[in-house]
């Protein structure tokens, strides 16, 4: 552990609600160091995804108190473009088709608007296509789901793997992947874990959103949190997960009162 | 009620013998038809329904004088935009306030067979074409616009391709008009014929600054087998009130593909008239309404399906932000006996702004058996979801804003004839798109 750094994301008593929705958060606090992978977990309504889309400025959602800041930057107050500019990535959990934009012109697009938001300057199209070919080979992405339109027509596993692909290329500080793993089956989940273990380093932290354990076979978190009615009710290692695995989240939320 | 535009119109008729054609016997005897019949019946009015969504009424008050005749050395003194400088069409014609501009124009026949020169000269060098078919278009008892426009226009644009004949390259036609010393009116006119089997790849703009009253006329006539691409750019400026009425007779098995582009000015309407008399006689139209502002865009189409396995298929997409309004009004009539028709038409738009509106109206009037005819009509906003996911790419909101547009866009634009022209295409609508964040947008 590197308790000695000071935490790259810092989520004090965070309460935020859905926009004319159902999900709710009520007093998060989260402390994420750098190279860190917690994961977060919760049975289905508990508030995960809400998190996730709170953090990236997801605009559906109104934060109602609380806190949380990213590099000791007040992140509520940034856009969704500048917190990804500071280097926030949100891997969907239901990654959008947009027809009309190739996937490569888009990710173009998007590496180099956070480049030159960054001082860098931009890459042109031959030196991205290489950049491009290289992660891709990473990710056993076949080529030509790099001239087809962002998702259009991509199976779910095609559609995750083309998530961990973008971050990939884009490199982020943190990133949040909600429910990466949902729809995939085993080899395609093999794929995504190996991607997201490739990318793992010092600098870099990763936020695991997940209903299932077993992609914590394959990534192994640091922590791991579980949420219900929108709080933190456990966090513990990775036996926290094991236990959760045999005893199931109903053990949880009916234990969540003494929790909290 | 004669109101002062027609009234203005109207006390031109002592300058009918000026224009060209005052020898011939039966132009004169046409534009003073014309003159007549738009003094009789006025402009088209909101009651009429096929002039519903474009209301005229604004030019009541307003006397339009002819557009003054001026030399012009460069074309770029007036607004000519680059991309005609670009040398895409190996023949350019230009027509500046409806005169033919030679100096800036390059006609010299690249094949035998193809001609394109101005009216006022083909009205004598090709007397029997012209004689054949100016004036047998469309059809100036009914619409009182295109009457005005057969009356006084000064010139306009004759093509003619002789049986066999394919133009190996794009003819361009320019129509630019400026307003100088209030308020002017122009009346660009059109003749394309194309005999047996020839094949030819147009492109009519339209450009201009002021107030303008830009009243167009375009006739096209396709024999057998016969080919046209015919590409309509009206970039007007946002002072300027556009009409143009088109009417395409197709032959047999003759193909005529539209592809328009309606960018400029304060009210643009596109009418096109299509007459499929003929077995397997085609038309398409790939047109793309972007509006601004308050601007109008109207676009009516009326297919006349006449002739037994004939085919049109019109497909619109409108883009329309702040208080802007769009409507198209696509109007397929099978007759009796032209079975096989197969007619197909789809609509949809994206509605950028609350205040910006669309009407879309099919109408589809059958009285044959075996047809397949089909509409579809959307509406929507850009999808908030799909924003979000590009902004949480890093991608700015003005700048997700105009990439989603232009996906939209594209699928039209992408149909176009010529490299060039999508590229200008895709400049022009990006810069339409301001940059002005989520604001109306977002829910």
């Amino acid at each position: 552990m590197t308790t000695a750094s000071a935490p790259l994301l810092d989520v004090r008593d965070l309460h935020a609600r859905v926009v004319d929705g159902a999900g709710i958060l009520r007093g998060i606090s989260l402390s994420v160091r750098p190279g860190e992978i917690h994961a977060i977990m919760g049975p289905n309504g508990s508030g995960k995804s809400t998190l996730a889309g709170v953090l990236a400025g997801r605009e559906r959602f109104a934060v109602t108190a609380g806190s949380a800041t990213f590099d000791g930057v007040d992140l509520l107050a940034l856009a969704p473009e500048e917190r990804a500019a500071r280097g926030l990535f949100l891997g969907f959990q239901y990654p959008v088709e947009i027809p009309g934009i190739t996937n490569a012109y888009f990710l173009r697009t998007a590496l180099n608007s956070i480049r030159k938001a960054n001082g860098k300057p931009e890459l042109d199209a031959m030196e991205f296509l290489e950049l491009l070919k290289a992660k891709a080979r990473m990710m056993e992405m076949d080529p030509k789901f790099l001239n087809r339109s962002v998702n259009e027509g991509f199976s779910g596993g095609e559609k995750k793997r083309n998530e961990i692909l973008q971050m990939a290329i884009l490199e982020p500080r943190l990133a949040i992947l909600d429910e990466t793993d949902s729809g995939l089956d085993i080899d395609a989940l093999k794929v995504v874990a190996a991607g997201v273990n490739a990318l793992r380093s010092p600098e870099r932290s990763v936020i695991l959103v997940t209903h299932y354990q077993r992609l914590l076979d394959h990534i192994v978190p640091d922590f791991i949190h579980v949420l219900a009615h929108g709080r933190i009710v456990r966090s513990g290692g990775r036996e926290l997960a094991l236990e959760l695995e045999s005893k199931g989240y109903g053990w949880i939320e009916s234990t969540s009162g003494a929790a909290t | 009620m004669s109101t002062a535009f027609v009234a203005g119109f109207a006390a031109q008729q002592s300058t009918l013998p000026s224009l060209y054609g005052s020898g011939i016997p039966a132009l004169s005897a046409l534009r003073e038809r014309g003159l007549a019949r738009f003094v009789e019946q006025g402009v088209p009015h909101t009651d009429d329904e096929d002039w519903r969504y474009a209301d005229l009424r604004p030019l009541d008050d307003v006397q339009h004088a002819p557009a003054k005749t001026i030399a012009l050395a460069d074309p770029r003194e007036h607004g000519l935009v680059d991309y005609l400088l670009g040398g895409f069409a190996q023949q350019r014609i230009v027509f500046v306030n409806g005169a033919f501009a030679p100096a800036i124009s390059s006609t010299a026949a690249p094949l035998t067979g193809i001609t394109c020169q101005p009216l006022s000269a083909a009205a004598a060098l090709h007397a029997e074409i012209c004689r054949a078919f100016i004036g047998h278009g469309l059809d100036i008892q009914r619409h009182p616009l295109a009457a005005l426009n057969t009356a006084l226009h000064k010139d306009g644009l004759f093509v003619h391709c002789a049986a066999g004949r394919k133009a190996d390259g794009p003819i361009h036609a320019a129509f630019l008009s400026t307003a100088e010393g209030g308020p002017r009116a122009v009346h660009p006119r059109g003749l394309i014929v194309l005999e047996s089997a020839a094949h030819a790849t147009l492109v009519l703009s339209f450009q201009g600054s002021g107030a303008l009253f830009v009243n167009a006329a375009i006739e096209i006539f396709l024999g057998e087998d016969a080919t046209l691409d015919l590409v309509l750019l009206q970039e007007e400026s946002e002072a300027t009130t556009h009409t143009l009425a088109l009417n395409a007779a197709i032959a047999g098995r003759g193909q005529c593909r539209i592809y328009s582009a309606s960018l400029g000015g304060k009210l643009a309407r596109t009418e096109i008239h299509a007459r499929l008399a003929e077995a397997e006689a085609e038309l398409s139209l790939d047109a793309l309404l972007v509006g601004g502002h308050d601007q109008t865009h109207d676009l009516t189409a009326r297919i006349h399906h006449s002739a037994v396995h004939t085919k049109s298929r019109q497909s619109v997409k409108s883009v329309l932000d702040d208080a802007s309004r769009g409507a198209f009004s696509g109007r397929v009539e099978v007759a009796p006996g032209a079975d096989g028709t197969n007619a197909t038409q789809s609509s949809r738009s994206l509605i950028l702004a609350p205040s910006a509106t669309m009407n879309t109206r099919p109408e589809l009037v059958i009285h044959a058996d075996d047809v397949r005819c089909s509409h579809g009509a959307t509406y929507g906003q850009l999808d908030p979801e799909a924003l979000f996911y590009l902004r949480s790419r890093g991608i700015e909101a003005g700048e997700a804003r105009v990439l989603l547009t232009r996906a939209f866009a594209d699928e039209i634009i992408d149909r176009f004839p010529l490299e060039s022209m999508r590229k200008h295409l895709h400049a022009r609508v990006d810069g339409r798109i301001a940059r002005k964040g989520l604001a109306g947008v977002l829910p």
